[in-house]
């Protein structure tokens, strides 16, 4: 009878110190790749350029997460190329503003990040956009358009601007 | 298969629930964890899983002996089934981690895989805002189970075997973990001192897969003293455990992460008890270090 209470407690005791302790809908902060598009500025007398990304989020994270929120934490801008004077432009995503930026082009050679730069200003009726999107997981579609004081571009300037965003889920 | 017939059906039972306990763990590792892991890099990795070398770490180091009367030469065996919990203290919930590059402040508290619920930072110059992930697992202290088997003594020394292992099943990898380590009588040199004192050395490793890797080793002073049926024992250690895990990360770049984390405990003092009650044993102890430990178990023999 002894070996069969000792016997009894230990089976009982061993699973009860086992992990059924997870975390209910535990929520783990996704960091997902950079929302980015490079927008060439053509060769020649044209000072403007522009273009379109368009990103599925659903590729951008482990789809066995369902997500409840997201959130931007940093957009940035850089410039490639010579000094073509003063760069300013803007992003949309899906029609709406996400942010603006103007400044020296020589100034964007070195990315520049909305957390320590002047040169960009953000909207946040597109922030709001772009987590609504990440979060229902719609198309992302990425507008640039801007322009350059000085022609004639050579070749090899573009514009690439990134959008970053963590998004929270659970399994 | 023969030996095993002189162990008790009970004691066999129970190594088997052990091994049912080292395969729900590393199921979990498999699927929660390792999601959860795989959104991180190496860098970021460590804080947020730092909790477990700890703690697997101090609980391999635990439980290896019961006492320090060690004869020159007689026949010993001894089947225990030992039950390591290392506890999980506030330290072990929180750490410091990084905000992204040009946030102020640069860094804030979050929670570790053993925390609550991740915080979030708040940039001071734009209000944009960070946020840690939340813990993983909700308790108050870290299991492990294994049996262990002791045969001696053999000029004054005895030897201790630690083994159990899940098969590769399901997807899962194969799980292991062994141990094995040696006892060795001061007393016998010194008969003056009114009791045991043995020196020892352990070593022990938990593999699973290619994913977690980890090894643990305990060097020390054991003493004891029995009063009938009851043997207090103790002791001092050097320790050192190391979990290394690979995982690759997510992303539309995925990379292969390997990180090594060292053990926080390098010391402990131990005290506990043996209840002998003839062919059975029951015994506990607790482990004082920079983690606090316990181990406990039934054993068999003599």
């Amino acid at each position: 009878m002894k070996v069969r209470i000792l016997t009894f407690l230990a089976i009982a005791a061993i699973p009860l110190m086992g992990f059924d302790c997870v975390t209910d809908a535990f929520t783990i902060a996704l960091k997902l790749d950079p929302f980015n598009g490079t927008y060439t500025v053509n060769p020649g007398n044209s000072p403007n350029y522009g273009g379109t990304a368009t990103f599925n989020p659903a590729t951008f994270y482990d789809n066995s997460y369902t997500l409840t929120g997201a959130s931007v934490y940093d957009i940035r801008v850089s410039t490639a190329g010579p000094n073509l004077g003063t760069c300013s432009g803007s992003v949309t995503v899906n029609g709406t503003l996400l942010f603006t930026y103007n400044g020296a082009w020589t100034a964007f050679n070195t990315p520049q990040s909305l957390l320590t730069s002047r040169l960009i200003t953000r909207n946040q009726a597109g922030i709001n956009e772009l987590v609504s999107a990440v979060v229902q997981g719609r198309s992302i579609v990425l507008v640039g358009a801007g322009s350059v004081t000085t022609t004639p571009v050579p070749t090899g300037c573009s514009v690439t601007v990134a959008a970053y965003v963590q998004a929270y889920g659970h399994l | 298969m023969k030996s095993l017939r002189r162990f008790p059906r009970p004691a066999l039972i129970v190594c088997a629930v052990c091994m049912l306990l080292l395969a729900v763990q590393v199921g979990l590792a498999q699927s929660d964890v390792e999601k959860a892991l795989q959104q991180y890099g190496a860098e970021q990795v460590k804080g947020y899983i730092q909790p477990i070398g700890d703690l697997f770490g101090a609980n391999l180091n635990a439980g290896f002996f019961r006492g320090a009367s060690i004869e020159k030469a007689a026949f010993h065996i001894r089947l225990d089934i030992v039950g390591m919990a290392s506890m999980v203290g506030d330290k072990q919930k929180t750490y410091t981690a990084n905000a992204p590059t040009g946030f102020t402040p640069a860094t804030f508290e979050t929670a570790t895989i053993f925390g609550g619920k991740g915080s979030v930072v708040t940039d001071q110059n734009t209000a944009l805002t960070y946020r840690g992930s939340d813990g993983v697992f909700n308790t108050s202290f870290f299991p492990t189970a294994a049996p262990q088997l002791t045969i001696g003594d053999f000029f004054g020394t005895r030897a201790a075997i630690r083994f159990i292992a899940t098969p590769e099943v399901g997807g899962l990898p194969k799980a292991t973990l062994w141990g094995i380590g040696a006892q060795h009588s001061v007393s016998q040199y010194l008969p003056v001192i009114p009791f045991d004192v043995a020196g020892h050395v352990f070593y022990s490793k938990f593999t699973f897969g290619d994913l977690i890797d980890v090894s643990a080793l305990s060097i020390g002073v054991d003493a004891s003293k029995s009063f009938s049926i009851l043997t207090l024992y103790g002791g001092l250690a050097w320790e050192k455990s190391t979990m290394k895990i690979g995982y690759t990360s997510t992303g539309a770049n995925p990379t292969s992460i390997s990180v090594d984390l060292d053990g926080a405990n390098s010391f402990r003092f131990m005290l506990g008890l043996d209840l002998g009650l003839g062919f059975f044993h029951l015994f506990g102890d607790a482990n004082f270090g920079s983690v606090t430990n316990f181990s406990a178990g039934i054993g068999f023999g003599g």
